[in-house]
């Protein structure tokens, strides 16, 4: 099962993936991609918030919900300057800017929260240092313009 | 939620700190590139400048030619070394100026390029070397 599934998503690489990886954008992409995911279990499932202990207080203050718009900002811009990257959209640069921006401001944000209840032991202590510090590296390269508008990737497929 | 609000101002301005600094290391990577960009296009006609002088029979041309190539693929963004290039290679086009044959002059045009080339380069340069030291006055 696992084997098929693996060789189901190296076939998806192949024909969707592998061309414009590399240069870093799978990191933007993974990125953007955990910010749609977390959104999206924010807008659907009720008590989402109350799983986190950065969050839980939110939830009992009865903000749990308000965290959707920021991880829906960053994802959405992240993602549409991914993608303006790779076919030489407009407003590619701002956008990546701009989402790694706001990712760096949502990560930090739980990074610290974890630290101030001595949570750093955590899954999302660790992946929100990591966010932030990928969140930077962006918006280096996106005010570097790197990669170029439509550069194709540069990873080549193992043998 | 004083303590969400605290870290969630404090996330806010650290980002605006480190937005201005990573625009600043941007603006430096691209300026960066640029150098490196156009000392390769430079490298690149005083190669083929190099490889007249071969056909042409002119050793001490080629290898000064050679030379200039090398200490300006050499160059890490000093200005004054892309001056004393650049003076090289006027000096190597006037050098060559005296003995022009039909040959010759097709390679002193190449040479000429090349000093144009060095030249907008130097000023190029010199401007960006200029904006960074308002910058850091």
């Amino acid at each position: 099962m696992v084997g098929t599934a693996l060789i189901a998503l190296d076939a998806i690489l192949v024909l969707f993936g592998i061309p414009w990886l590399g240069h870093g954008r799978r990191a933007e992409f993974l990125l953007a991609c955990a910010s749609a995911l977390y959104a999206t279990l924010l807008l659907f499932v009720s008590n989402a918030s109350e799983h986190s202990q950065a969050t839980v207080s939110l939830f009992w203050e009865g903000h749990g919900r308000l965290l959707f718009y920021p991880l829906a900002i960053n994802a959405t811009l992240g993602g549409y300057g991914l993608v303006a990257n790779v076919n030489v959209w407009r407003w590619s640069r701002t956008a990546r800017f701009t989402g790694a921006f706001f990712g760096f401001i949502i990560w930090l944000w739980f990074a610290v929260k974890f630290y101030a209840l001595g949570a750093c032991a955590t899954p999302g202590f660790v992946f929100s240092c990591v966010a932030v510090y990928a969140c930077v590296g962006i918006m280096v390269l996106s005010v570097a313009n790197v990669p170029r508008p439509g550069a194709p990737g540069n990873v080549q497929r193992g043998t | 939620m004083e303590l969400n609000a605290a870290i969630a101002i404090a996330a806010l301005i650290s980002a605006v700190i480190v937005g201005f600094g990573a625009a600043f290391m941007g603006g430096y990577y691209t300026r960066r590139n640029r150098f490196a960009t156009e000392q390769f296009e430079i490298v690149k006609g005083l190669g083929r400048a190099e490889a007249g002088g071969i056909r042409s029979g002119d050793n001490a041309l080629y290898m000064q030619i050679g030379e200039l190539r090398e200490g300006i693929a050499n160059i890490r963004e000093d200005s004054r070394e892309i001056k004393e290039a650049q003076r090289a290679a006027v000096r190597i086009a006037e050098e060559y100026r005296v003995k022009a044959s039909e040959e010759h002059v097709k390679l002193e045009r190449r040479i000429l390029g090349v000093e144009r080339q060095v030249s907008d380069f130097g000023v190029q340069l010199g401007k960006v070397a200029n904006k960074i030291t308002e910058k850091i006055l």
